[in-house]
């Protein structure tokens, strides 16, 4: 039973084999296609994959389509800004607990700056 | 954003093999830049990876859902030939992508983004929403359906 499940996976992951070697993705698609590399079938599939992936790359693009290409930038975020840093929400809580944690410090060293060694005998 | 993320080259010929037409594909490809640039601008673009493919998939389905829908028939499908690859060369992009056009989703969105060679399997399964087994089986029989259709050409090609 688990045997017929990994020779399902095993099929299911030959059948999405990338068209470039780059995208060997994960181990166990390295796998699966190291397993079958050179096998007629397989051969056939990649061979027909990149002849369609071949087609695909001929697809021309319209010249009014191709102005996007040179104003990337449009759909970039917004570069960050020292403003944007500091109202960042997270910035702030971090920012406010600091400050927090500095006052109850700054309120502890101040009241024991009267203190000497035997005040509480003195009192 | 890492110019791969946003291809926007492979964005187009993406739009253009789903919808298999330019002048859609070029609507298609032109509402999801001007929508993205004015999420851009007001700083609410998405975090998640390949969202411009995933925006433009839906876009394009909603665009063809008022074509005219192919009959649910049973497809012929072929092995796949040795000489495919060479069948495959004679074809006009524009042929293959109303082929691919025509096919229903998922299967339609799994060839288009399969075939354009930007994506591992994962990064399909994750633009497309679909599970391996059901990726799998949309290429399998993309393919063998392909070359059955590559096969009725030649040879009405060559009775022709």
């Amino acid at each position: 039973m688990r045997t017929l499940r990994i020779l399902r996976r095993r099929r299911a992951l030959l059948n999405c084999a990338p068209i470039s070697r780059d995208h060997l993705a994960d181990r166990s698609m390295r796998a699966a296609v190291s397993r079958e590399d050179g096998s007629d079938e397989f051969v056939n599939q990649q061979n027909f994959d990149r002849a369609v992936a071949e087609v695909v790359r001929l697809v021309p693009i319209p010249p009014e389509s191709a102005e996007w290409f040179l104003d990337k930038e449009a759909i970039r975020p917004p570069k960050w800004t020292w403003r944007r840093i500091v109202l960042n929400p997270a910035v702030l809580a971090i920012s406010i607990a600091l400050l927090v944690i500095a006052g109850v410090f700054a309120f502890q060293v101040l009241s024991r700056l009267d203190d000497f060694p035997g005040s509480a005998t003195a009192r | 954003m890492s110019d791969r993320k946003q291809n926007l080259p492979q964005l187009y010929r993406f739009c253009f093999l789903m919808l298999g037409d330019a002048r859609k594909a070029q609507e298609v490809f032109n509402t999801t830049l001007r929508e993205a640039a004015a999420h851009a601008a007001q700083g609410e673009l998405p975090k998640e990876p390949f969202w411009l493919f995933r925006e433009a998939r839906w876009r394009c389905l909603e665009a063809s859902k008022t074509d005219l829908q192919p009959e649910a028939l049973e497809i012929e499908e072929h092995d796949i030939a040795p000489q495919a690859a060479s069948q495959i060369k004679q074809l006009e992009p524009t042929q293959l992508a109303v082929w691919v056009s025509a096919a229903p989703d998922p299967q339609r969105t799994a060839l288009a983004l399969f075939y354009l060679d930007e994506f591992d399997y994962l990064e399909i399964l994750d633009i497309a929403e679909l599970k391996l087994s059901t990726l799998s089986r949309c290429l399998a029989q993309g393919r063998r359906q392909l070359q059955a259709w590559l096969d009725a050409k030649h040879h009405g090609a060559s009775n022709a």
